[in-house]
């Protein structure tokens, strides 16, 4: 069967509230996200998947992009803040998945 | 070609590849895309970014996809649903007032045929009457014969006349109602 498609709708969604996760925490631009993620590539963001999925929750007002130049000096980065919009739908995005998460892995199995 | 070369190149392209998007969307997207590719540079991974990016038509590709998902779903942005709701109510209210100007010109074609055949059964009560100067005219079925000012100009031309009217009016009501039905279904470019 063709595991990549299947896997990139699976990512779809996940990526979302992955991003949105992390940007609870702190402020970052998508360089940093990147370099965050990297460590998890189930979750498979890439340069290609993380900068439009920005520039939707951008426009859907969940996250605000600023261009900030760094006090080191250096290039300007565009550095990524999560909205209180971002924040509600944190919330219900996390509660669906837990939900979600235990009744998959009862039906489907751990092992 | 230098390192810098190369992202010319990539945002170049990059930015053909997103034609049709707003320009502050499209300048955006590219000062964001090259910033990037700028610090992958400064660390020497240009080569692993550009190949993770996908060719500036992929690129461009999932930025689009993502902003249709965004605009067919739309739950975030009211000026974006109001503007897109009022640019469909414009063209429904187009094509409604279309649709009767279409209606009526079928009326009037009826009305000719109609006509045409009150001319065979009782033709002095149908004609063309114009008055004595010309500047006022009457046309069709009438009950009350008009005063004597006015004289009866078309004769027995009245029935071909009525008749190539009344196909004519047909057509262009059908042409006219066809045109603006097409408009009414037609679908609504979602994105801006």
């Amino acid at each position: 069967m063709d595991i990549e498609s299947w896997k990139s709708q699976l990512r779809k969604g996940a990526a979302e509230l992955a991003v949105l996760s992390i940007l609870k925490g702190r402020p970052m631009s998508g360089i940093a996200l990147l370099d965050h993620v990297k460590a998890y590539s189930e979750i498979g963001l890439s340069d290609g998947t993380l900068y439009p999925l920005l520039k939707r929750l951008d426009r859907d007002g969940r996250v605000t992009g600023n261009w900030q130049l760094p006090d080191a000096g250096g290039r300007p980065t565009k550095t990524y803040t999560i909205t209180k919009d971002g924040e509600d739908a944190l919330r219900a995005m996390r509660a669906t998945w837990v939900g979600f998460r235990k009744d998959l892995s009862d039906i489907v199995g751990d092992e | 070609m230098t390192r810098s070369d190369t992202i010319e190149l990539y945002l170049k392209q990059l930015s053909k590849a997103l034609r049709g998007l707003p320009d502050d969307e499209r300048d955006d997207i590219l000062n964001e895309i090259g910033a990037h590719l700028e610090h992958r540079e400064d660390e020497g991974q240009l080569e692993t970014a550009l190949q993770s990016l996908g060719t500036p038509a992929a690129c461009a590709r999932a930025f689009r996809d993502e902003l249709m998902l965004q605009a067919a779903f739309d739950d975030g942005g009211p000026r974006q649903t109001f503007g897109a709701l009022l640019s469909l109510a414009t063209r429904r209210t187009v094509a409604a007032f279309g649709l009767l100007f279409a209606g009526m010109l079928l009326i009037m074609s009826i009305a000719m045929a109609v006509s045409a055949v009150v001319e065979m059964i009782n033709p002095e009560t149908v004609g063309l009457w114009v008055n004595n100067g010309g500047q006022d005219f009457v046309f069709g079925t009438i009950k009350n014969l008009p005063g004597e000012t006015y004289s009866e100009v078309l004769g027995r031309w009245y029935f071909p006349v009525a008749i190539v009217l009344a196909v004519a009016l047909y057509i262009v009501s059908q042409l006219t109602g066809r045109g603006f039905l097409k408009l009414m279904i037609g679908r609504q470019k979602i994105l801006p």
